[in-house]
């Protein structure tokens, strides 16, 4: 049985989905691809916009996709010390 | 009269080895500060508040007797004994819940943590007794050693954790030779520089530890 992802890899799993899927996924996908219920996605989403790790763009057609932005690519290559960090000094 | 500043040990070194914890202090925070504005990890924000909160409580103490010299007034002496106790109160609570907050966690830990340090200095200055401000924060370090050994052995990580355990207990004898000396006066020379030393040593292990971690790697 997985255990429970804890808030930092689902951030990461959300943030590795847009990156593999081109940097640009519609929500609905996302969602799906996520593995969350859709009240604790919609929790996660707000989060990563308010604090701008993700941003949620209109096409030319008005429909609605969403990209990483800087702070996002940073987090999924600093992901790995954030880790050991909090695993060296047990916090 | 009051004593000069820096009595004891030759001033301009101790003014040096304070001057080193102080900058080694808050290299810890500021290495930290991508880690944290990325992971938002509320671990990693008090692990580094204690090290802020070290640095300001090393600086006081830089300052304090300087101050302490230069005016000697009762009310201007207990407003920075009060300062100095709140602020190291506030790096060894910040240390504890570094370890505790995934089981008492509450979005209101930060003004607990405040309150509890602010009662406490508040206690300590009125009474004027230094020797409480001592047995208060060898209890809170003789509970973050208990904790983090309580934590190695359950883990199962138990030896990498029983060496940060260890690194814990070894600054709990650095904080309190170094607050000892402070308020006692009671060791030779040589003791007390001794003492510096190995403060400096144990913090730069520290560092060394956040540096590994927190360097950029190459791919």
């Amino acid at each position: 049985m997985n255990k429970k992802r804890d808030r930092l890899e689902v951030i990461y799993d959300i943030l590795k989905t847009i990156q593999n899927n081109g940097n640009s996924i519609k929500p609905t996908p996302l969602l799906r691809y996520s593995n969350l219920s859709s009240q604790r996605f919609t929790q996660y989403f707000k989060e990563l916009k308010e604090n701008n790790f993700i941003k949620d763009e209109k096409d030319k057609k008005g429909k609605r996709y969403i990209t990483l932005t800087d702070k996002g690519f940073n987090y999924l290559s600093k992901y790995k010390s954030i880790l050991e960090f909090i695993d060296e000094f047990h916090l | 009269m009051p004593r000069p500043p820096f009595f004891g040990i030759n001033p301009l070194l101790e003014m040096a080895l304070t001057l080193i914890v102080i900058i080694i202090c808050l290299l810890i925070y500021f290495r930290t500060k991508d880690l944290y504005e990325l992971s938002l990890h509320k671990g990693i924000k008090y692990f580094r508040f204690a090290f802020l909160f070290f640095a300001f409580a090393f600086a006081l103490r830089f300052i304090f007797p300087i101050t302490m010299f230069l005016f000697n007034e009762r009310l201007f002496r207990s407003y920075t004994g009060f300062l100095m106790t709140f602020v190291g109160m506030m790096a060894i609570l910040c240390i504890l819940y570094s370890l505790l907050w995934k089981k008492l966690d509450s979005k209101n830990n930060f003004y607990i943590i405040i309150s509890i340090a602010i009662i406490i200095s508040f206690i300590t200055t009125i009474l004027r007794v230094g020797f409480l401000i001592l047995s208060f924060q060898i209890i809170l370090f003789i509970l973050i050693v208990i904790i983090s050994y309580w934590d190695s052995f359950k883990s199962r990580k138990r030896k990498k954790y029983f060496k940060l355990s260890f690194l814990y207990t070894l600054l709990f004898f650095a904080w309190f030779f170094d607050i000892t000396s402070h308020f006692a006066f009671m060791f030779s020379l040589n003791t007390k520089l001794t003492f510096n030393i190995i403060s400096i040593c144990l913090f730069l292990i520290i560092y060394y530890k956040v540096y590994q971690k927190t360097k950029v790697k190459k791919k």
